[in-house]
């Protein structure tokens, strides 16, 4: 066998494989199976498992070649439906799904308008062609599997690469305040996926100020920070966040996660170097309630030598500062108000004030995933509610019954029956005019 | 609050007559009996509605949290659902004997967990609530509703049929049975997604994650895959029949499970808002 040959005999395989309705129904189970299972055997990080993984890669090889599969059966299936082809529909009713016995020989014309009748009555529209009735309904339904699988596998694709290719974290922005998408903004370990490959926007994100009690729509929304995005120098969200209102910019989702103190701090050196407007956090409401420390790293710009700065808040809006290291306790401190620090550091208190935690999603997936996902719901919603449906008839035998061949028998298994009862009620009340008159 | 519990208990009052009712009409053959027990199931039925109206009108909002509400809005489309059903097809009438004694069942369940209102704040708010909760029901509802036919399907194909010949007369023949499970299976599977699709949407919006492997949102997922086995056996591989009905039998579980199990065994994000 020659190397092309092997190789597409090889690909031929694969294709094969790929599109097997079986292989399909076992990944659902396998799959199935093992989501079952992490809920009663505890697996470390059971759903980035390899196996699991492979098992939904594989799965999602399989939709694509089912979509493939499907959407060829769709076309072929439109031309039937909407193109006369008697010599087609002769061969199919050799085999008829059902024949329904005269007891008399009505005139052909009758018969076919019998046909049209019981049709007619089981939703067909008909038409006739060469002594052939014909009946369809739904012929748009049959695109329902071809979507469903497209967008079963493009959710498949987009959930994929969108956990591979995103970056989220929290930010911490004091009131009056703003941060850039940057690394440097986010907590450290903040989750980055591999492919993200720094692709942070560098927009300045910020928090203009923090509505305690934010209503909207006559809800209480809680905390609700007035978020801000400027981008090239120009303000582009200007807007309030609270749960299910986050801010979106771009490929960027903000999310209020909570809100807390921030004390802003002057700090000037022994050798005269200083830095301003420093802030440091308090725990978040949600974590201390109004309590808790908050804590700088420090490293002394003159001497090089690093401590902590210890910060408690006490009522009357004061702090009290220490360094655990020197065992140094300033008194209460309002803003406004200085301490000198053991090594010569004069500290001094700018501002009490608050900032939001807002946790920053950079995934440019998710509407192409929400969007998939509608599209699966809605194709598999035109399979279900829009069965497409075709049947031919004609006179068969001597003239003594009729056959029918009803196609897409899959989708909706107990038509044939209802098209059948139909028949026989359309056949009996015909006669039984003709007998009256 | 009066009123609410009053009707809580007429439309307990209403289905056990009802399926008092549908046993004796099924079992000794008694028509007038079904006819009776449809009347005292849509009696019920009317007693929900002013029991499930005047708590909505006392907290503020519709049946969508708390395992009180969401089982009392479960129990309410199951008999709606039923009652719908056999009014346009006949033969489904006997499927009061099940559907009725599930409802008060849920019904008298809900009398036993806590029933205080929870309010609608934070992340609860919004209409991604009501739209996420009603096709969770819908979902559910239409696959308990798949298992019925599957049993009677199975019933009359087995060794049973004589003993119950009277019973099962009433049933739609075996081929339109068949049809209808695939088609309820299907109703379910769409209503299945259009839930899942709004959940992840509403999770994004609320907790800026569209999906976390939540216990439920795991099993929710599982029970999508299974029905998805169901529907490829029936399409692609024409398991039909009896084949067919022993995979919604076994389905059955996973729902159970997925809706009262889960919540119950595991810590979820879901766990407030179905909390006992």
């Amino acid at each position: 066998m020659s190397a092309p040959t092997a190789a597409r005999s090889r690909s031929n395989r694969l294709w094969a494989t790929l599109r097997s309705r079986r292989l399909a129904i076992w990944l659902l189970v396998g799959v199935s199976g093992y989501l079952g299972l992490t809920t009663f055997v505890q697996l470390p990080q059971p759903f980035s498992n390899p196996l699991f993984l492979s098992a939904v890669g594989i799965l999602s090889a399989s939709t694509a070649a089912c979509a493939w599969e499907r959407t060829r059966h769709a076309f072929t299936g439109r031309a039937s439906v909407r193109l006369v082809d008697s010599a087609r529909d002769l061969r199919a009713l050799q085999t008829p799904t059902f024949s329904v016995v005269l007891s008399k020989r009505p005139a052909a014309a009758d018969v076919r308008a019998m046909v049209r009748l019981a049709m007619e009555r089981s939703g067909l529209r008909t038409f006739e062609h060469d002594g052939i009735v014909a009946g369809t309904a739904n012929s748009f339904g049959r695109w329902g599997s071809p979507l469903f699988h497209w967008a079963l596998t493009g959710l498949f694709v987009f959930a994929a690469l969108g956990q591979l290719t995103r970056a989220e974290g929290l930010m911490d922005v004091v009131v009056g305040g703003s941060l850039p998408d940057a690394m440097s903004s986010y907590a450290v370990g903040s989750p980055v996926a591999p492919l993200f490959l720094g692709r942070y926007t560098g927009v300045q994100i910020g928090v203009v100020r923090i509505d305690r009690e934010h209503e909207m729509g006559g809800g209480a929304k809680d905390a609700a920070p007035l978020v801000t995005v400027t981008s090239n120098g120009a303000e582009r969200v200007r807007q309030w966040v609270y749960p299910n209102a986050p801010a979106r910019f771009g490929p960027l989702t903000i999310h209020r996660n909570d809100t807390g103190p921030a004390l802003i701090v002057s700090l000037s050196f022994p050798g005269g170097q200083e830095a301003t407007s420093v802030a440091a956090f308090f725990p978040p409401i949600s974590e201390a309630g109004a309590g808790g420390r908050a804590t700088l790293d420090v490293a002394n710009r003159g001497t090089g030598a690093g401590y902590v700065i210890e910060f408690e808040r006490l009522t009357g809006a004061r702090v009290m500062v220490r360094v655990a290291k020197e065992g140094f306790e300033s008194p209460p401190l309002a803003v406004g108000d200085a301490a000198k620090l053991p090594d010569g550091t004069t500290i001094r208190v700018e501002n009490l004030t608050s900032y939001a935690r807002l946790a920053v999603v950079n995934d440019w997936s998710l509407n192409y995933v929400f969007v998939s996902f509608c599209l699966v719901v809605l194709g598999a919603a035109l399979s279900v509610f829009l069965p497409p449906r075709r049947a031919v008839a004609a006179i068969g035998g001597e003239g003594d019954r009729i056959d029918v061949r009803v196609a897409q028998r899959k989708s909706d298994p107990a038509f044939s029956l209802r098209l059948e009862r139909a028949l026989h009620q359309a056949v009996l009340v015909t006669t039984e005019s003709k007998d009256t008159e | 609050m009066i009123i609410e519990l009053a009707t809580v208990w007429g439309a307990i009052a209403g289905y056990v007559v009802a399926s008092v009712l549908f046993v004796v009409g099924a079992f000794l053959g008694k028509p007038r009996a079904l006819d009776a027990a449809v009347y005292a199931a849509w009696l019920g039925l009317g007693s929900q509605v002013v029991a499930i109206g005047s708590r909505w009108v006392r907290v503020g909002h519709g049946p969508y949290l708390g395992f009180y509400e969401v089982a009392s809005l479960l129990g309410f489309l199951s008999v709606l659902g039923f009652l719908l059903l056999q009014h346009r097809y006949a033969g489904l009438r006997i499927g009061g004997v099940i559907a009725l004694p599930v409802a008060f069942l849920i019904l008298g369940a809900t009398l036993l967990v806590n029933n205080e209102a929870r309010a609608v704040t934070g992340s609860l708010a919004g209409f991604w609530l009501v739209i996420h909760v009603l096709f969770a029901n819908l979902a559910y509802g239409f696959y308990a509703a798949a298992f019925v036919a599957a049993a009677a399907y199975l019933m009359r194909d087995s060794a049973w049929a004589g003993r119950y010949a009277t019973l099962l007369a009433n049933f739609p023949e075996q081929a339109e049975l068949d049809g209808l499970m695939f088609r309820i299976v299907g109703a379910g599977f769409v209503f299945q997604g259009i839930m899942i699709a709004s959940g992840s949407i509403w999770a994004n919006e609320a907790w800026g994650s569209y999906w976390s492997w939540d216990a439920i949102e795991t099993w929710s997922l599982l029970a999508w895959a299974v029905y998805a086995i169901y529907l490829h056996l029936t399409l692609t591989m024409g398991w039909r029949g009896r084949r067919a009905a022993w995979v919604l039998v076994i389905a059955l579980p996973v729902i159970l499970f997925s809706l009262l199990g889960v919540p119950v065994f595991y810590k979820s994000v879901h766990g407030a808002y179905l909390a006992l």
